[in-house]
């Protein structure tokens, strides 16, 4: 019973996707309604199932298919990472319901939103790695479907550099289960662990291949590319799951490989350690110079994406005190996806009223929408990581995983590591006031209250209930965490933490970050960055005309491998062609060789000639040899005719032994 | 004893004679030697079949050197008259070749033509007689050579078309024959025969498949050389484009003495018990029978006289495939039979064909009326004919009638109907050409009686030849009962 309702779970929003689509072309507002009681009908559902899950996990296995069969298991490890899937989607089809009115291809959106649910749900919960490649790939697939939903020029770009970057990082990440499944034998997640330790070195390349894979997803540094271009061009709902969930997706698969599957291999742990505080610097500095909301929100993103990174690196190097940085993990991932989500819902509505999201355009329009302020404010300020809202319960715990190990190893590098936390959260504050203050503090002529109506409650009814989610684990963090408990089993370990939340030691560096962010904001935002011409106030990027990874490195690279390779395969070819030609044309020769009749028994002269213009490029002699057989006018005496001169050439005569060989072999063989 | 030295001795005395002749220089002198070479080893051999009559087979060795380091012949009753008919038949086409090779074969040639002939049957009877599988191998190299040699000799741009098809169709049968050599060796390490056979009866069971993959490409490999069915494709061009000499040899003797290997592999290599075990037989047998039919009705489609001749080589050689097909002595007996039989009559055919082609032309609608002109031509062409239809007293009729019986002994009925059709299709058209050359107004009309004739000593090869027919088919009982005792 347990396994069936595992794969309702993952089939219900595949088949809901077909249904809505058909649903879709006779009427519109039966489609919205059936969409919201899917999603919903899922989370229910999802939701339902915790107390099955949380006694044992489930697990379901139908062979046969997809090469190597479907085996899908839910633990509560799996059970989070669904269950707020499940939970995003639900509010973000509501919201939807509103925003997507105004652009075409509704149909087209909800069944590839809905697809890119039940792919995303397959991959959270595939225990065999193929079947997570699989959905994984889908995942890649449907959601470019919703990048390009605008179909303007910007929006073709961006999907062009998100699905280029998703098919390289599917194949890397194929190859990588390729060698996996070469060395240890096994593709599903709890097997391979047991393996991975006996292998060689050959483990890092495995499993680096494997997280550059999902690196893409997760928006890891150098291969962050897409992101940046890809959040700003799809519609906010889109975006909002891109940025909530589906960067969780390569997380999930680089923390199942580096902590699972590598049991937090201590090289690999510390790699993703340093990567993790490049990505939060990087992203959080980018962040400050950009003009376009939605794009600082998906720098944002990255930067985030740093902070979970950095946890995974931590439970590495924890070794047996892991549990705290596990919990910190899971907090952020969880956390993350809610306050972002909220975000992106928000900016969502200024840009659903005047399809601008740029801060120089919209600059004082949330100035006198109080609930948008408000509800905006919460998640801005959980992102920062002020107390009271969830981002500092997470941030909170990522911080002491990092203190505990800076007082495990006891160097300087964990220094160091601590400035840069305190950096990056000042950055946070910095790129968040930025946005905060230009668009619902400063004030703008233009805006004075109207389009209010155009603010329904559909639309603001989940930003309301993810605004009451934040402050709610804000203020009681132990509920979720004790949820969380089981969650840490997956990880081989049992025992839960406990920390006292609202002491002053945990208030010291939010305070340091915040103080330093207001610093940044004051200095380079609005010292550097805000320029006035005739009394307007405008924003400048001068980020734009930095060295871009995308045009000036990857492109370059891409396209010099691919002259290179092809001037190389085509050599190859051409040398293959040549010689099949050269064999083909001897053996024609041989065949209706000419010989002069007479004494001398030498070939003639011209022939000789053409006989060297086959051997070096025989694509004149081809034409020449173009026999002019009739076959329209001639009967079947005709036909017979020919097959018999045919027969009787030295060719044929050769294919008829060859034949004939074969018929012997075979039938003394049977 | 000292006739146990003399089927080396042929050998010998063929090889030496044709080295001579390039360095001799009167075209009457090289002839000389070539037909005396001929007819002393016709002499000779003449001399070991009686002494085998009275003494017995016997193993030669060369040099003295014993079985698994020397080489071996073995010649037996089977063997010695084999020997003696291709020797004969050798003999008078040559004599034969003295009234006709300037006209067929350009004059600086002749010289290599004769040589070539000489090399060519020598390393016939090297198959023959040889005990050895790689000497038989070399042979069968030398004598493919030296068969192209004869086929080219015409220097036509339709010869050296014809004969690469052959060179390079028999290079593959001779690729094929080598294989399964080296296939035999790595399981037997021997490569004489006699050796083998005993290492075979040990250790067959063991190499089922390597014997397998061995004897489909000894049958394939030496099929092709002896124009089993859909392998004969060379064979119609090559025969009829050479000078009709050197088709009265290849159709006689070369076809005949790739047959005669692959019986002795079946038989002293692997033995017949080995054999009947895999479906090497069956094979043999559908595609003897096939070839039957089928090289039949493809003469009937032939315009050319030589073309038509050659089909019906192909059928004649679907006989000889049946008949080892079917599996028993008295099959393969009849087989060994139908090689005499066949070598008699198709160089009486080929030869007569010649001297008539000679006077008229190469297609069949020129030979009308020719009975009026050379009524002793047609005359012997006639026989040989009859022979190759199936009317009694003649071999032709000898070997069908023994092949039905040997069909039923093997019981299995349904190929009597073949070996009914095919004589039926060998009559289709071989009367037509004899019933237009002798009658018919229309056919004979302006044509004068004995003007085109030969000279009767020109006539004479041809004739010894039909005589020879007419012989075999009378005593044939004999030849019969010396092969079948030679056999078991």
């Amino acid at each position: 019973m347990n396994n069936i309702v595992l794969l309702v779970i993952l089939l219900l929003p595949l088949v809901a996707s077909l249904i809505s689509f058909l649903i879709g072309r006779v009427n519109e507002r039966n489609r919205d309604i059936f969409n919201i009681i899917a999603t919903g009908a899922e989370l229910i559902l999802i939701t339902l199932f915790y107390k099955k899950v949380s006694v044992q996990a489930v697990d379901l296995f139908v062979p046969d298919i997809m090469g190597t069969g479907l085996y899908l298991k839910l633990d509560m490890f799996r059970y989070m990472f669904v269950w707020i899937t499940a939970f995003i989607w639900f509010l973000t089809t509501i919201y939807s319901t509103q925003y997507i009115l105004k652009y075409k291809h509704r149909n087209r959106y909800y069944s590839f939103f809905l697809l890119t649910l039940g792919s995303t749900i397959g991959i959270f919960i595939s225990e065999n790695l193929l079947n997570l490649f699989t959905f994984f790939e889908i995942m890649s697939f449907t959601s470019y479907f919703l990048v390009i939903h605008d179909e303007d020029k910007y929006s073709h770009d961006a999907g062009k550099t998100y699905i280029e970057m998703a098919i390289a990082g599917g194949l890397i990440l194929l190859m990588g289960l390729f060698l996996l499944y070469d060395y240890t034998g096994a593709l599903n997640i709890s097997e391979i662990s047991i393996v991975m330790v006996s292998l060689g070195n050959i483990k890092y390349l495995i499993s680096a291949l494997i997280i550059i894979g999902f690196g893409v997803k997760a928006s890891i540094v150098p291969l962050h590319v897409w992101l940046p271009k890809a959040h700003p061009a799809a519609p906010a709902p889109a975006s909002a799951v891109l940025s909530g969930i589906l960067i969780k997706t390569g997380i999930f698969g680089i923390l199942i490989t580096v902590s699972i599957m590598m049991n937090g291999d201590i090289i690999l742990s510390s790699i993703m350690f340093v990567l993790g505080f490049i990505n939060m610097l990087m992203g959080g500095f980018l962040a400050l110079f950009q003009r376009n909301i939605k794009r600082i929100l998906a720098y944002s993103s990255m930067s985030q994406a740093g902070y979970i990174l950095l946890g995974i690196g931590l439970i590495g190097l924890l070794k047996e005190y892991k549990e705290i940085a596990i919990y910190g993990v899971m907090m952020h991932i969880f956390n993350h996806a809610i306050f972002k989500v909220l975000l992106f819902l928000g900016v969502g509505i200024i840009y659903m009223i005047l399809h601008e999201a740029s801060i120089n355009v919209v600059r004082g329009f949330g100035r006198h929408k109080v609930i948008l302020k408000i509800v905006f404010l919460i998640g801005a300020l959980s992102v920062m990581g002020i107390p009271g809202f969830n981002g500092f319960i997470s941030k909170t715990i990522l911080h002491e995983a990092l203190s505990e190990a800076h007082h495990i190893y006891n160097n300087i590098w964990f220094t160091i590591a601590e400035i840069a936390f305190t950096i990056g959260s000042s950055f946070t504050v910095a790129y968040l006031l930025k946005i905060f203050v230009a668009v619902f503090i400063d004030d703008n002529e233009k805006y004075r209250g109207q389009y209010k109506e155009h603010i329904k409650l559909r639309a603001v009814f989940p930003m309301v209930i993810l605004s009451c989610i934040i402050i709610y684990i804000g203020i009681k963090p132990y509920t979720i965490m004790s949820i969380m408990v089981k969650t840490v089993e997956a990880f081989g370990i049992e025992g839960h933490f406990e920390t006292d939340f609202f002491s002053l030691t945990n208030y010291k560096p939010v305070m340091i970050s915040v103080l330093l962010g207001l610093l940044i904001y004051y200095t380079v935002i609005k010292g550097k960055l805000l320029r006035i011409t005739n009394g307007k106030k405008e924003y400048i990027n001068p980020s734009l005309n930095w060295i871009s990874l995308e045009n000036d490195v990857y492109i370059p690279v891409v396209r010099t491998i691919f002259v290179i390779s092809s001037k190389i395969f085509h050599f190859v070819d051409n040398l293959i062609i040549n010689i099949i030609e050269c064999i083909i044309s001897g053996i024609k020769m041989l065949n209706d060789i000419e010989f002069e009749n007479g004494e001398t028994k030498t070939i003639k002269n011209s022939n000789r000639l053409n006989y060297k213009k086959f051997f070096l490029y025989n694509k004149a002699h081809k034409i020449k040899k173009n026999k002019t057989t009739n076959v329209e006018d001639s009967n079947l005496g005709n036909i017979v005719g020919l097959i018999r001169r045919n027969m009787n050439s030295i060719i044929y005569s050769v294919f008829i032994f060859a034949m004939i060989l074969t018929i012997f072999l075979i039938v003394l063989v049977l | 004893m000292i006739a146990r030295n003399f089927p080396l001795l042929t050998i010998m005395i063929l090889l030496i004679c044709s080295f001579i002749m390039p360095i001799v220089k009167e075209a009457k002198t090289f002839k000389k030697l070539s037909i005396i070479s001929m007819g002393a080893s016709v002499v000779l051999n003449i001399s070991t079949l009686i002494y085998i009559k009275y003494d017995g087979s016997f193993f030669y060795r060369v040099g003295h050197w014993d079985a698994p380091w020397g080489i071996e012949l073995h010649i037996g009753m089977i063997e010695i008259i084999i020997g003696i008919l291709f020797t004969l038949v050798a003999s008078l086409v040559i004599w034969y070749s003295f009234y006709s090779v300037d006209t067929e074969i350009p004059k600086e040639k002749i010289r290599f033509y004769y040589l070539l002939i000489n090399i060519l049957i020598a390393s016939l009877l090297g198959i023959v007689y040889s005990n050895d599988l790689f000497n038989s191998f070399v042979f069968i190299e030398v004598s493919t050579l030296a068969s192209c040699g004869i086929v080219v000799i015409k220097d036509k741009k339709e010869n050296i078309k014809a004969t690469l098809k052959y060179l390079i169709l028999s290079i593959l049968g001779s690729g094929l024959f080598l294989m399964g050599i080296a296939f035999i060796y790595s399981i037997t390490g021997n490569l004489n025969m006699t050796f083998i056979h005993n290492e075979l009866a040990e250790i067959y069971i063991k190499y089922q498949n390597t014997i397998l993959i061995s004897l489909a490409l000894f049958t394939v490999g030496l099929g092709v050389k002896s124009a089993m069915f859909p392998l004969h494709i060379w064979l119609p061009d090559a025969h009829s484009n050479a000078p009709s000499t050197s088709s009265a040899l290849l159709s006689a003797l070369v076809l005949k003495a790739f047959v005669f290997m692959l019986i002795k592999i079946l038989l002293r290599v692997f033995s017949l018990e080995i054999v009947i075990q895999y479906r090497v037989l069956d094979l043999l047998l559908i595609l003897g029978s096939i070839g039957m039919i089928f090289g039949s009705v493809l003469a009937i489609m032939q315009k050319n006289i030589k073309r038509v001749i050659a089909y019906s080589s192909v059928a004649q050689m679907g006989y000889i495939f049946y008949g080892i097909g079917l599996g028993n002595s008295l099959g393969l007996t009849i087989s060994i039979f139908h090689i005499i039989s066949h070598a008699l009559t198709k160089s009486t055919l080929f030869l007569a064909v010649g001297s008539m082609m000679e006077q008229t032309g190469k297609n069949l609608s020129d030979l009308k009326g020719i009975g009026k002109e050379m009524p002793v031509t047609l005359g012997i062409f006639t026989i040989g004919a009859f022979s190759m239809v199936g009317i009694p007293i003649l071999p032709g009729f000898i070997s069908k009638w023994y092949f039905a019986l040997a069909t039923i002994d093997a019981s299995k009925l349904i190929y009597l109907g073949v070996i009914l059709l095919s004589s039926l299709l060998n009559a289709v058209y071989y009367f037509p050409i004899i019933i237009n050359g002798y009658f018919g107004e229309e056919n004979l009309k302006g044509k004068v009686f004995m003007s085109k004739n030969k000279p009767v000593k020109e006539l004479l090869p041809v004739l010894i030849l039909t005589v020879g027919i007419i012989l075999v088919g009378i005593f044939n009982k004999g030849i019969i009962n010396a092969i079948n005792k030679s056999l078991i």
